[in-house]
């Protein structure tokens, strides 16, 4: 099966274990990047490797060439400074499924496990905060053995319930975590942009990089309505009679308008905005979040 | 209002189903669950109150086609108000006396004549009345009249016949007669009210709306009567053959009774047989082994001992034991085929006895046609002058004479 073939949603949607998910969605990325993240500059030697095009010539051991007339790349662990926190919006919006295979928030959960699978391998402190209208579950980020497993479980018993409220997670965080760090935010972000980044503008000041995953549906982005419908909000349960006309015309602009406004408002506070279409593969997401981390190191 | 087949109101149950259907869609709206409202704006015109709007015209709709077929089929039959009772309005009484033969029997017709007179004097002044009578066929014995001596002497004037009644004859009449559809019409039907003279179809009884019947019936359910239904047997006697007589007695009375039937021919009674006729039920009476006299012979067939209805005790027949009928057959057909034909045609007919001589027109002419019952000419296209005078005089005096057009007649051209 092709690496693509298996960062498909749909393909992980068969996979039971969170862990397996993360793992096969990390490696598909990894062995698709030119150049490794993990290894870095540091005193821990890691392995040698056979120097292919591409590699940079300074990481040559010229003493083993000198030895055997062969080039070899001589690779030691990277070093890690950092955490990164992941904020995950586990309200009832988030149990939307339109035209993609799953749910947003399963979409979410594949994308949270992939970061914290990731963030481990690269020996990063990594934290868990789920929150709906209130914190349901915190782990602090730690590195210490089977930190993983538990941010794993956390994220695979989240389900889709209650309204969202982004100001208490945020308010958690500056509680608990006063270290320096990543900040992964994942939600629908149905919420007024000024609002989120209200909530966020502390975290900034105090020196986290913030990264935010706008998760849709494309059901989200253009609706499939061909005649007047009732529409209930997820959330609220509220009920709304909706023409075909207005949901084909009108609200994909408003929609596109959010995410524009949502986009700059975050790059004003310097962090980064990710769009996310859950009928799309995971490693856009990845890649994003490397090299921001890259940037940043 | 009333109702032919009222069970097939059950049928309105069937309601239920597009009522029971137009609640589960109530209850199951169409919603469609969405991750937010945010961005959504509500409809300015509702098409959900619209759809609400037509889904309860369908609604009235099916249920109304429903219930119309229910009462379509539980036949539903509207009756006019009664107007014939307004006194201010005059009558019409359209007196119907049954005159038929079993009006004959016991006092039956005294006390119709007197249920007809009753009913005459009892008219009001402005009130008309008219008289019919039913046997053989209906008749208006009176015009429209308030003339009660007139109706009283038609009356008077009125016998039983010996023909049957039919009450599908008398409401067709008293459709035709009724003047206006405003005036009242009683009809008083004054009968002994007989199975027989039921019509085939019960709506040829139904008398028209403005009408009104009032049954008199001057019969008894105790009568009983005993009659001669019908006499079969061989009346044409041809040679030596002897006379066979098969009479049918029919009893309508809850009793058994022990009959005779008398065979009488030219006065002279020839046998009598006895035997049970059961109750409502036949009995056959077999004459045979008796000779009958040459010519026409009259047989009486008389049941005994006698009831009341003694008109149906009594049949007549006639027994023909003449020789057979002569009939010259003139043909030019040499092979004579065509008379052959001819006779086995008339031998068919069990009716009468045919005795066919068959000549050529030649040979005619030296017969006297008046030895022969019937002359016939088959396709004979000439004849002698003699000879036509010779027929024309035979036919003057009362012969017959059958002429058939053939090949010959036809080539000879149109007949004279």
């Amino acid at each position: 099966m092709a690496i693509q073939q298996l960062l498909d949603p749909a393909v992980l949607g068969r996979l039971t274990s969170m862990e397996l998910v993360a793992r096969t969605v990390v490696d598909g990325v990894l062995t698709g990047l030119h150049r490794s993240p993990f290894f870095g500059f540091s005193l821990d030697f890691a392995e040698y490797r056979p120097y292919v095009q591409g590699d940079d010539p300074r990481f040559v051991d010229w003493n083993v060439f000198s030895r055997t007339e062969r080039t070899y790349i001589k690779r030691y662990l990277g070093e890690t400074n950092t955490h990164l926190v992941i904020l995950l919006d586990t309200s009832a919006s988030m149990g939307f499924k339109g035209r993609a295979p799953q749910t947003k928030l399963q979409y979410a959960k594949y994308l949270a496990s992939s970061l914290a699978y990731l963030s481990t391998r690269q020996h990063d402190a990594t934290g868990l905060i789920c929150f709906d209208a209130a914190v349901n579950d915190y782990r602090h980020p730690s590195t210490r053995p089977g930190h993983l497993q538990s941010i794993l479980h956390t994220i695979d018993q989240a389900e889709a319930s209650k309204v969202t409220n982004l100001e208490l997670p945020f308010d958690h965080f500056r509680q608990y975590v006063s270290k320096r760090g990543l900040v992964a935010v994942i939600s629908d972000f149905y919420y007024d942009p000024e609002t989120v980044v209200k909530g966020v503008r502390p975290l900034a000041f105090q020196g986290h990089e913030m990264m935010f995953f706008q998760i849709l549906d494309p059901a989200e982005i253009q609706p499939d309505i061909s005649e007047a419908t009732v529409l209930e909000d997820m959330e609220t349960g509220d009920l709304l009679e909706v023409s075909s006309d207005f949901a084909k015309r009108e609200y994909p602009e408003r929609m596109r308008a959010h995410m524009e406004n949502l986009k700059k408002t975050v790059q004003g506070i310097g962090g980064d905005y990710v769009l996310l279409d859950t009928s799309r593969p995971l490693d856009l997401a990845l890649r994003e979040y490397l090299l921001f981390r890259q940037r940043r190191r | 209002m009333t109702l032919l087949s009222p069970w097939f109101l059950l049928g309105a149950l069937g309601v239920g189903l597009p009522l029971w259907l137009h609640l589960l869609q109530r209850e199951n709206p169409v919603r469609l669950p969405f991750a937010s409202l945010m961005f959504f704006e509500k409809r300015t015109q509702s098409t959900l109150l619209q759809r609400q709007f037509r889904y309860l015209l369908l609604l009235a709709a099916r249920l109304a086609l429903i219930a119309l077929l229910v009462f379509a089929f539980a036949k539903p039959i509207w009756e006019r108000p009664p107007t014939t009772v307004l006194s201010d309005i005059p009558s019409l009484h359209l007196i119907v006396l049954d005159t038929s033969m079993s009006m004959r029997f016991g006092d039956r017709w005294n006390r119709a004549v007197e249920s007809a007179r009753e009913i005459v004097n009892g008219m009001d002044a402005q009130d008309q009345g008219q008289i019919l009578s039913t046997g053989p066929s209906v008749s208006v014995v009176t015009n429209p009249t308030r003339e009660k001596a007139e109706l009283l002497a038609a009356l008077e004037a009125l016998k039983p016949t010996s023909s049957r009644n039919s009450y599908g004859d008398v409401v067709e009449a008293v459709r035709s007669l009724i003047p206006n559809p405003d005036t009242p019409v009683e009809v008083h039907l004054i009968s002994d009210f007989q199975n027989a003279a039921m019509p085939g179809r019960f709506s040829d009884v139904a008398l028209p709306t403005v009408a009104q019947l009032d049954p008199v019936d001057v019969g008894s359910p105790d009568d009983e009567n005993w009659a001669i239904e019908s006499v079969k047997g061989s009346l044409r006697l041809v040679g030596q053959e002897k006379p066979r007589l098969e009479v049918t007695v029919a009893g309508f009375a809850p009793e058994p009774a022990q009959k005779t039937v008398s065979l009488e021919i030219n006065g002279q009674t020839i046998a009598s047989k006895s035997q049970e006729v059961p109750a409502m039920g036949r009995a056959s009476f077999l004459f045979e082994d008796f000779d009958a006299p040459a010519g026409f012979s009259r047989a009486k067939l008389t049941l005994s001992p006698s009831d009341d209805l003694a008109d149906d005790d009594v049949r007549l027949v006639a027994l023909d034991n003449s020789d057979p009928d002569p009939i010259l057959f003139v043909t030019n057909d040499r092979r004579r085929r065509d008379a052959l034909y001819y006779e086995s045609a008339l031998n068919a007919s069990k009716a009468a006895v045919f005795k066919v001589k068959t000549s050529s027109p030649g040979e005619a002419e030296r017969l006297d046609p008046d030895d022969y019952a019937l002359v016939t000419l088959s396709d004979v296209a000439q004849l002698s002058a003699g000879y036509e005078q010779t027929l024309m005089d035979y036919v003057r005096s009362g012969g017959s004479v059958l002429i058939t057009v053939g090949p010959e007649t036809a080539a000879r051209g149109p007949c004279r």
